[in-house]
């Protein structure tokens, strides 16, 4: 059979094979009884040898059906993706309105923005890194919008170039730059960036994962206001070298509907700035957090927040399955096989939890014997 | 993006006439497949409204 479908890389994880396929460099999770099926068609020198197979050892199953059914899984792991074009687009140095410096782990950055607007999708995250401006700043940015859109320039040349409402995508294309800048690394030296918040005790740290509103900017900012350290908020970035987690010096974005538990639990919350960016969605704050001693730590487990008025504390085991259909979507992961044979080893090693929640006592509670339970392994 | 096997997503009319293939495909366990953004990101907004427009 024609095996350069086959999956790149296969993980027992749990109950479930964790599949990885390069030419589309997707994930696929299947139960042991796909897994067996796939194992045996890709096995098998032609089709009918599968299908009789298949007759032979069940009469009441449909070889013709699950041979289509198999085939059509491979064909969507093994579409190609699609790398986008590199457009060549000549800076405009007119669109330098507004400039703003930050010095961050003693390095000094500047960055050129167009209009107020364009400024918030940066600034108010890092404004606790503002400095005066100097001479010469280590890297320069211009973020401007220019024919409906969003530009992002390092030292003058193109980063990226998306439409205006894909203005998330500059923020993240941003901040990789930056941490590739303030950890002195390349785009290329790291597995992915998670989509979650990660907190450390200084010696493990431990991701949180979650959809939109479910709470886990507001429980990292609780956690980081009592005696833990904030690693990286919204983008947590992971090395290829060490398989850790590093360092995001972004402030903690906490929106609107948080504010009052906040207020009531962290010291000067009230007189942080409040910030209107959407209109429709009600103002964020920016909560800045103090740095933890290292600029990495090893993670430990994955924890999906789920915030639920009125819930009792709950931190229940899940499966590999269920973590996945929350981190890989909202994720950037890279490409490169080596990459993705290193997150999934990681992956292998790693606790995987559901924490629902209401009170904010029994949930920090909760999260430091855990943190305890990885320091007394 | 994920794909998932809907085998359960037929009309009964279907259920009932494709009963014994139903059973066997059921048998075969599912999948899903998930792919990772394509570029890093930040959250991206929550439906309903975006600044730049």
């Amino acid at each position: 059979m024609n095996t350069t479908l086959k999956p790149t890389y296969q993980y027992l994880i749990g109950k479930y094979w964790v599949l990885w396929y390069e030419a589309s460099n997707s994930y696929s999770i299947v139960t042991f009884e796909f897994k067996n099926l796939l194992d045996q068609y890709l096995q098998s020198d032609l089709k009918t040898t599968f299908t009789n197979q298949l007759a032979k050892a069940d009469k009441d199953a449909d070889p013709k059906l699950i041979l289509d059914h198999i085939e059509s899984y491979l064909k969507l792991c093994n579409q190609i993706a699609v790398k986008p074009s590199k457009d060549v687009f000549i800076i405009d140095r007119t669109k330098r309105s507004i400039t703003k410096q930050y010095s961050i782990q003693g390095k000094t950055i500047q960055i050129h923005y167009d209009c107020e607007l364009v400024l918030k999708t940066i600034h108010p995250a890092l404004v606790h890194y503002t400095t005066k401006k100097n001479e010469h700043p280590q890297i320069s940015f211009d973020v401007y919008i220019k024919d409906e859109q969003l530009h992002l320039y390092k030292d003058e040349q193109l980063i990226s170039r998306v439409p205006k409402r894909d203005y998330h995508l500059i923020q993240g294309k941003f901040i990789m730059q930056l941490l590739c800048f303030i950890h002195d690394k390349a785009e290329s030296d790291w597995i992915g960036t998670f989509h979650g918040s990660t907190i450390t005790d200084g010696n493990a740290s431990i991701l949180f994962v979650g959809k939109s509103g479910k709470g886990k900017s507001t429980l990292c900012a609780l956690l980081a206001n009592n005696g833990f350290k904030l690693l990286a908020d919204d983008v947590s970035p992971m090395l290829s070298k060490t398989k850790n987690i590093y360092f995001n010096p972004s402030a903690v974005s906490i929106k609107e509907g948080a504010f009052s538990v906040l207020d009531s639990q962290i010291q000067n919350f009230k007189n942080l700035p409040k910030i209107e960016f959407n209109k429709n969605k009600g103002l964020i704050k920016y909560l800045p957090c103090a740095k933890p001693k290292n600029s990495n730590y090893p993670c430990r487990s994955i924890i999906i927040v789920n915030y639920k008025k009125n819930a009792s504390t709950l931190l229940e085991k899940i499966s590999v399955k269920k973590v996945m259909e929350t981190l890989i979507p909202d994720s950037w992961l890279s490409p490169n096989p080596i990459h993705a044979a290193k997150f999934l080893d990681w992956l292998q090693t790693i606790d995987l939890y559901k924490l629902t929640y209401s009170n904010t006592n029994e949930v920090i509670q909760e999260v430091s014997q855990l943190f305890q339970h990885y320091k007394t392994e | 993006m994920k794909k998932e096997n809907n085998t359960d997503k037929i009309t009964r009319k279907d259920a009932i006439k494709k009963m014994g293939k139903y059973a066997a495909l059921t048998a075969v366990g599912t999948f899903v497949i998930l792919n990772p953004l394509k570029a890093q990101s930040s959250s991206p907004p929550d439906p309903g409204g975006n600044p730049f427009d």
